[in-house]
Order: C-alpha cells, then sequence, then structure tokens
C-alpha cells in the first residue's frame, strides 16, 4: 500500500528512523499522539486521520474488534489492520 | 456549463415534452442533516438518523423560489466525491454529476475541517453553490463560534448558518437559495491541486474563522458505551429492555386496545350488517365467514399485526436517533468478524426486523457487495419481519412464551450459519470497519412521533392494503372451493411430509405474497403443539414476500432473485419436515 510520508514535520533524519515510531495498535487507552503516517485510503483523512492531526485513544474493543480513537471533537472506529499501518508517535507525558 | 444548461431547457432547443426541470441537489458529509433540510424546505417525509448512511437513494421534492419551481432532491452523504466508497455514495455522487442547476453543500458547524474539504470538491463542479452552515445549536454547545462572514469571503459564494431540527436560518437559507439560482455563472473555483495542500489550505482558513470561546471543551468525552466494559453489558441489557418493551407494550396495545374495539365493538356491528343486507349465503361467507374478508381482512392486519408495527418502531427510532446503533455496531465488529459480517450490518439486520424491503435498500451503505449479499440472503431467511414476528406471537404466546423465544433462536441460529456458509462460499476478504460514531443525541419525543406515525402510514399503504388484498382473494378461492383443491395436491407435502392437515395449504399459497400470511391463518387451526411448531418454522424460512424478491431482483439481479425463492421454499419445507419428525419423537418419549 502507498504511503505518504510527512514532509513538514519530520526532518531528514528522523523520517529514517521509523524505529522511534509506534503503530495505533501499541497505544494504551487515554494515551495522546501525533499521526506520523497514514495508509493511503482515501477516506482516512475525511475522517480526521492526517499526517500532524493530534489522536486520543479511547479503547480497543474485543476479538480482535477495531481500535476506538477521538480526534478533535469527533470518535472514530479503525480496523486494527489500517490501525497497524497508522504511525504515530507519543505525546510527551503520557 | 451553466448556460449551455439554461439554453437547452429555455431557448429554441426545448423539447416541448419536457417540463423545465431544474433540479436543486442537497450534498454534504453523512449525517450533516441533509434529509431534515430537504423535509423543511419541501415539506416531505424522509427518513432521519442519527447516523451515517440513513439515506440510501435520492428522493424528489418540489420547492418554489419566486415563479420558479425546482426540484430538490436529497441524496446520500459522501465523504470524499473522488473516492465514492458504497453504493449510496455513488449515488450522490452521479447526481452531482448530472449537472443540476445548483447545489445546496450542507457543512456541519461540529465538523468544519471535512465539510470544508467535501465543499472544495463541490466546488470544481462548477455549479451555483449556496453552503448551509448546519448544526449550529450544537457547535454553540461547545463554545465555538465560526464567522462564517469570513468563509464566505474565501470561497466566494454565500455561506448561511441553520440549526436544521428548529427550522432556524431557513428564512435567510430561503433567499440566499434564490439569490443562487437567480445569479448565474459561479465565479470559477481554482482548487489546489494536491489533496495534501488542500487540507493545509482548510486548516489555516479554520484557524482564522473559528473561536473557541472560554471554557470550550476541546477535549473528548469519555465514551462508557463503546468500551467493552462497561459497553458489553450495558448493550445487553438494553437489547432485553428493547426486546421486552416490544413484546410487552404490543401485546398491551393488542390485548387492552385494540382487540376490545374490533371484538366487542366493530366486528358485531360488521356482522349484523351484513346479515341485515346480503341473503346470498356465498356472499355473505365471503364477507364473514372463515376467510371472512371484513373480519379477517380487518382483524389481521389492525389488531394481530398494527400493535407490533408500533411498539417495534418507537422503540427503533430511539435507538436510531440517540446515535447508538453505530457503537452498538462496533461492540459486535468482533463477533461478526467470525460469521463474515462487519459491525456496520447492525443497521440492515436491525431494519430487516421491521421490514425486509429497507433492509436490502441499507445494505448499499456495506462496503462490499459480498457483505451485502450475506445481510440480504439472512434477512430473506431467517430474520421475521415485524408483521410475522406480531403473526408469531398471536399464533405461539397463548400457548407457551418459551415458543416465541424458540422461533427467535432457531432465527439466530440460522444466520449464524448462513454467514459461515456464504462466508465460505463467497470467499472474498472482509473489508475494514472504518465508521464514525455520531455524536450522542437525547431523541426528541416530537420527533419519535412524527417518525413512528410515518412508518404506520407506511405500514398501512404497503402492508396492510396487500394484506386485505390477498385476504379478499383468499375468502374467495376458499368459499369457491379451490382452496380446498390446492391443498388436496399439495397434501403429498403438507399432510405426507409436514404431518399438517391439508387446509395448512393455506398459508403457504398465501405466504407468497405477504410473510405473515405464512403464519396467521394457523391461528384458527386446530393444531397439535408440535403442528404449531413446525408451521411457525415453516414460515420463518418460507419465501419472503414478493415485494422483497422485486427489491433483491432490483438490488442485485434476476438470478439472486430467483435462486433466492427457490432456497427458501426448500429451506422452509425440508426444516419444516425435520421439526415435524423431531418433535413427533420427542412427544412420544415424554408421554
Ligand atoms: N442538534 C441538531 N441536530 C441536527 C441538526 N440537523 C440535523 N440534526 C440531527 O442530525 C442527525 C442526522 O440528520 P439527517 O438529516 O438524517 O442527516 P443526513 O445528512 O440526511 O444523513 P445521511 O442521509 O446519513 O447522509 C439527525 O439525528 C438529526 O436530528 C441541527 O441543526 N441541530
Ligand atoms: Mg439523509
Amino acid at each position: 500500500m502507498n504511503t505518504k510520508l510527512d514532509t513538514r514535520t519530520v526532518t531528514q533524519n528522523e523520517s529514517l528512523d521509523f524505529a522511534s515510531y509506534i503503530n495505533l495498535n501499541e497505544l494504551t487507552p487515554g494515551q495522546q499522539c501525533t499521526v506520523m503516517k497514514v495508509p493511503d485510503i482515501a477516506i482516512l483523512p475525511s475522517l480526521g486521520l492526517r499526517i500532524g492531526k493530534t489522536l486520543n485513544m479511547i479503547t480497543r474493543s474485543i476479538i480482535g474488534g477495531p481500535i476506538i480513537v477521538g480526534i478533535d471533537h469527533r470518535t472514530v472506529a479503525i480496523d486494527q489492520n489500517i490501525a497497524s499501518e497508522i504511525l504515530v508517535k507519543r505525546l510527551s507525558g503520557c | 456549463m451553466l448556460k449551455r444548461f439554461r439554453r437547452r431547457c429555455h431557448g429554441p432547443n426545448r423539447i416541448p415534452h419536457m417540463p423545465s426541470q431544474k433540479t436543486i441537489l442537497l450534498m454534504g458529509l453523512p449525517n450533516v442533516g441533509k434529509s431534515v433540510v430537504f423535509s423543511k424546505l419541501t415539506g416531505m417525509d424522509v427518513m432521519v438518523s442519527n447516523y451515517a448512511g440513513t439515506t440510501v437513494e435520492f428522493a424528489e421534492g418540489k420547492l418554489k423560489l419566486g415563479d420558479d419551481q425546482f426540484i430538490l432532491k436529497d441524496v446520500p452523504g459522501v465523504y470524499n466525491i473522488e473516492a465514492a466508497r458504497d453504493e449510496a455514495e455513488k449515488v450522490a455522487v452521479r447526481m452531482l454529476q448530472s449537472k443540476p442547476s445548483a447545489v445546496i453543500c450542507v457543512l456541519d458547524a461540529t465538523n468544519l475541517e471535512s465539510s470544508l474539504h467535501l465543499l472544495t470538491q463541490v466546488l470544481e463542479y462548477d455549479l451555483p453553490v449556496l453552503a448551509v452552515l448546519n448544526k449550529q445549536d450544537l457547535a454553540q454547545k461547545r463554545n465555538t463560534d465560526i464567522n462564517h462572514d469570513y468563509l464566505q469571503s474565501v470561497f466566494q459564494i454565500p455561506i448561511t448558518p441553520t440549526v436544521a431540527t428548529t427550522g432556524e436560518g431557513f428564512q435567510a437559507l430561503l433567499k440566499k437559495l434564490f439569490d443562487v439560482v437567480t445569479a448565474g455563472k459561479p465565479r470559477r473555483h481554482i482548487p489546489d491541486k494536491q489533496d495534501y495542500d488542500r487540507w493545509q489550505n482548510i486548516e489555516n482558513i479554520i484557524a482564522k474563522a473559528v473561536r473557541m470561546r472560554p471554557g470550550a471543551d476541546s477535549g473528548q468525552k469519555q465514551d462508557i458505551l463503546i468500551k467493552p466494559w462497561p459497553g458489553i453489558p450495558i448493550a445487553i441489557a438494553l437489547m432485553a429492555v428493547m426486546f421486552a418493551t416490544v413484546i410487552g407494550l404490543g401485546m398491551g396495545l393488542r390485548q387492552f386496545v385494540l382487540l376490545p374495539f374490533f371484538r366487542d365493538l366493530l366486528f358485531p356491528q360488521l356482522e349484523n350488517l351484513v346479515n341485515a343486507f346480503i341473503e346470498q349465503p356465498l356472499l355473505r361467507n365471503i364477507l364473514i365467514g372463515e376467510y371472512g374478508f371484513l373480519i379477517k381482512g380487518i382483524e389481521w392486519p389492525f389488531s394481530l399485526v398494527l400493535p407490533y408495527v408500533i411498539s417495534f418502531y418507537m422503540v427503533l427510532s430511539i435507538l436510531e436517533d440517540s446515535g447508538y446503533l453505530p457503537r452498538l455496531g462496533i461492540l459486535l465488529d468482533g463477533v461478526f468478524a467470525k460469521i463474515g459480517l462487519n459491525g456496520s450490518c447492525v443497521i440492515p439486520l436491525l431494519l430487516g426486523y421491521g421490514c425486509g424491503i429497507p433492509a436490502i435498500m441499507a445494505t448499499r451503505t456495506l462496503p462490499s457487495r459480498k457483505l451485502r449479499i450475506i445481510i440480504a440472503q439472512m434477512v430473506c431467511f431467517a430474520v421475521p419481519c415485524v408483521s410475522q414476528t406480531g403473526a408469531f406471537i398471536s399464533l405461539l404466546a397463548e400457548r407457551s412464551i418459551a415458543a416465541v423465544i424458540g422461533i427467535f433462536l432457531v432465527s439466530l441460529a440460522a444466520m449464524v450459519l448462513i454467514g459461515l456458509v456464504l462466508d465460505k462460499v463467497l470467499k472474498r476478504p472482509l473489508p475494514h470497519t472504518l465508521v464514525e460514531l455520531p455524536q450522542l443525541l437525547w431523541p426528541k419525543p416530537r420527533t419519535l412521533f412524527k417518525k413512528v406515525l410515518m412508518r404506520v402510514r407506511r405500514f398501512i399503504v404497503d402492508g396492510a392494503v396487500p394484506m386485505i388484498i390477498a385476504v379478499f382473494f383468499a375468502s374467495l378461492l376458499y368459499e369457491l372451493g379451490v382452496l380446498k383443491a390446492a391443498g388436496e395436491f399439495l397434501s403429498p407435502v403438507i399432510s405426507g411430509w409436514l404431518n399438517m392437515p391439508s387446509e395448512a395449504a393455506v398459508p403457504l399459497i398465501l405466504g407468497i405474497v405477504r410473510r405473515e400470511l405464512t403464519v396467521l391463518p394457523l391461528i384458527d387451526m386446530d393444531l397439535t403443539s408440535v403442528q404449531f411448531f413446525t408451521g411457525a418454522i415453516v414460515a420463518l424460512f418460507y419465501v419472503p414476500c414478493i415485494a422483497m424478491i422485486a427489491s433483491l431482483a432490483k438490488e442485485f439481479s434476476i438470478k439472486v432473485a430467483a435462486a433466492t425463492l427457490f432456497a427458501t421454499t426448500f429451506a422452509a419445507l425440508f426444516l419444516g419436515g425435520i421439526v415435524a419428525r423431531v418433535g413427533h419423537y420427542l412427544v412420544m418419549l415424554f408421554s
């Protein structure tokens, strides 16, 4: 799947260092993060999943159900497969 | 573009037979309130619910602006015009491409970002556009002020704030709409080439247009309904309460309101009237005999089924308007994945317990054809519509409530089986779940009342009237002896295989027309418990009504419709025979 890199906030050095990012599945409920990379799925930006956005992990569901995140005032449920392709950076203090 | 359109309509080339069909199209994200705006502007009733994907096909209504008559079109919501995800979204994009005279783009004041992104996509079509900034009340509650004058100057189109549910701002809306449709060619909008730049631009615009007043809550309210704990126990409790309410309220309405009215007041009068004026015995029997159409034709739809139509839609409407349904879908998503479904299937399935046709239509919002087919088949085979549920309750509840619950358990098991089988047969991967959960809102009693009324009206037109006509023909054929002959012809199946009396052919014949008619004729028959349950099982799986078969043909193909017709008939008779045998064996064992 094509993925877009953030050219705005990620510096050259950092962009090589994806190891410091985690995917959305790895967040624990209550944590906040900044989106660093999203898969190329047309509806994602319209749901608020864009590079640079701040996410708030609300909960995960049972039996492999979706991850639920808050973005601005919205609540969005994201399949774990898609979530694993969304890379984020934990906000400090979380 | 607009000029060309105008010339075609009013110029010398105008086709004389075609009235000037100037259309205004409502576009917007899902769940922004387009259908409320449509109802308010045209006075027509359309479905409004608090989740994305309520509207699945377009609706048209008349709108007068000045001296001109326009056709206003309500369409499904879309997230991204350049990437329509499902059949419903494609309807909206097709409508936009069909060159309407103007577009009303409904923006969500609580989700300005994505709304403006969609607006920029609409502006690319170079049509006159009016933007409506809806859900102002909810934005105000969040202490968010939106400077729409600034937005107007950026986008160079009129933008007007509204609260669609109360009608606030509609006078200004109409005035500006009139200006837009009379103004002519819009200013050329120069879009950003890259989607990325477009979003950047929008974020910059919003930074200038939106002001959070102090006290604005910027965070998220933790949503206890979607966390597995306590969300799942709450969901189970809620469903139990809802189920009990539907059954209890329905039975109560029937027992204490409708039954006394019909049995004690209306029917004796009707019988007296017929006895007094009609001598001819055949005619008299057709009117008030065994299938007497004045009696059954009124009792069945209005006293046996209507109470459950009312109670079911009251409960469903509360679920729809609160915004709970997508949350229920999310809680069930993981479990549903095991039978080839995803959480968004909850909505069409629940609609199916009301009526199969809106359920089949609602599958348009599902992200793959495979999901659409699985849900449509579940609804056709195993989900009893509210009319049939009412009939089941009338048939079984007086004998044993357990039998009613038994039928629903069989139905649930069949749905799981259908899911498992079709998931294997159709072999496509399951589409990923990706849904926005609407803001929870308190349902308003007035809106609920209107919605239930609208559905009751629809039941009377599309349900009761066909039922009455079917009962009329049944009474005619019964009195003429045709039903009896048909019963004898079918007796190898009915008596031989299902262990039912030959008169049980009547529900099988009538049942092709309407689902509850596979059940209702059984009520007055003298049957054993096993026979009642056999009849109920046959009825559950038997042919959904003809209207549903037609709807399958329209939404999928004739082949799917024909296959379903054949498979449901076969499954009903096959399983009915098995139940008859197992039941017989059990009775022997325990007596
Ligand atoms: N508070 C408030 N609620 C609104 C307003 N406008 C619409 N709603 C509610 O928003 C929900 C969605 O309204 P609909 O008209 O069904 O939305 P739609 O745009 O037609 O949605 P789709 O057909 O799914 O695309 C309903 O619950 C409405 O009652 C408003 O101005 N204020
Ligand atoms: Mg709608």
